[in-house]
């Protein structure tokens, strides 16, 4: 039975993961380094290199599970080496934390093998499907924050997420899908939703990441919209988790704690 | 597949985007092989769930695809091209199939095939096939 392309990302060592800055842009330190994203990509000879196809053929073969377990445990071994101060944000699909029952206790013994402590990490929710089951989703979330573990919602204002899940998740960050941000700056009304996004999440007590910042006047159109985070190719590439320190800023890096909920 | 002899080599197709699938990897080492000597920018997969990735990420001009993907199911050409149709519709497809039938024809057009064609096929009449569809010639 020849091998199939699930079966070169599921092998050891067969991803491969770099992290990417994100930084606070409203802080006392402008571009304050806070939090590095893990980002995992497949074999590099195999079309699964780039990460938007990888998950999508993941999420058509009904992958997420498996895969997401993967990358995490992944993520977490690379994580090791970055400074302690930051915090580490992980992607997970939200039919994972519907489906895999025991992904809380997954995650908690992940963490404890790689000596990170919960409240260092923010799980960046992917919704690729409009449809979950609720309750089973709902607690998940609980034995997560149990640990300690923060959650933003990733690819805000695109694809399938939706008000509701705000009302479920109560993220503490919501993460800006690139295709609002990229323009920002000669948008009239990209800069009229972005802001009012910005808006309710003040109203809702998240904070905002802007994702695909990638031209110096969107960043200057974010910065007018007073975004807490920023995340780009402008300010630094995905690298190895040894390179984050060595980006476009290099202030003294200070913890970002997710805040926590009552 | 292989060229029969004294056919004339088509003409190259610089920058065209091709995407074959296709289980048996032999053939598709040869038929990506054969596109890209002729200017084609040509990528292969085995699997349908990995054409169907590639179909909603990126751009292709033609896809070709062989109508049994597993030995088990035999039948995801068919869905390839149906979910090519409705993610690209303006995609050129060409379906190859070793158990060509009246069924396999209708079938093949009803999934969104523009071509239905016996395999093996000659590498030289697929790329003149491919052209001619490229070319909006039916």
């Amino acid at each position: 039975m020849p091998k199939t392309l699930l079966d070169e990302i599921l092998e050891p060592g067969g991803l491969t993961v770099s992290f990417q800055p994100i930084y606070r842009l409203s802080g006392e330190v402008d571009l304050e380094l806070a939090m590095a994203e893990g980002l995992a990509r497949g074999p590099s000879h195999t079309t699964a290199s780039d990460a938007a196809i990888l998950f999508e053929y993941v999420r058509r073969k009904r992958e997420e599970i498996r895969v997401d377990r993967v990358c995490i445990a992944a993520a977490l071994e690379a994580a090791r080496e970055l400074p302690v101060e930051l915090s580490v944000a992980l992607n997970v699909h939200s039919s994972t934390l519907e489906r895999d029952v025991d992904f809380p206790s997954f995650l908690e013994e992940s963490l404890s093998e790689a000596e990170i402590s919960g409240e260092r990490v923010l799980l960046e929710i992917v919704q690729a499907t409009t449809s979950y089951d609720g309750h089973r989703f709902k607690r998940a979330l609980e034995r997560l924050r149990a640990i300690g573990v923060g959650f933003a919602i990733d690819d805000f204002g695109a694809g399938c997420v939706s008000c509701l899940t705000l009302l479920e998740v109560r993220p503490e960050i919501l993460k800006l899908d690139r295709a609002l941000v990229k323009g920002l700056h000669r948008d009239p009304m990209r800069f009229a939703i972005v802001g009012s996004i910005i808006s309710m999440a003040g109203k809702i007590e998240a904070q905002v990441v802007a994702e695909g910042v990638d031209h110096e006047r969107d960043l200057e159109a974010l910065r007018e919209l007073e975004v807490d985070y920023v995340q780009g190719f402008l300010l630094a590439r995905p690298g190895p988790a040894a390179s984050v320190t060595s980006s476009r800023q290099r202030p003294e890096p200070r913890a970002v704690p997710v805040r926590a909920r009552p | 597949m292989t060229q029969p002899s004294g056919t004339t080599e088509p003409e190259a197709e610089e920058g065209r985007r091709l995407l074959l699938v296709d289980d048996d990897s032999s053939v598709r080492e040869s038929m990506v092989k054969f596109f890209r000597r002729r200017g084609f920018i040509a990528e292969s997969t085995s699997e349908r769930h990995e054409a169907e990735a590639l179909l909603r990420n990126r751009r292709y001009d033609a896809l070709i695809v062989d109508l049994q993907l597993t030995a088990d199911h035999g039948r995801e050409g068919y869905e390839v091209l149906s979910f090519a149709r409705r993610v690209c519709p303006g995609v050129k497809t060409i379906l190859l199939t070793a158990v060509r039938t009246t069924s396999t024809d209708r079938q093949g057009r009803e999934s969104g095939a523009d071509v239905v064609l016996d395999k093996p096929q000659a590498l030289a009449d697929l790329t003149r096939t491919v052209t001619r569809l490229l070319e909006g010639r039916s």
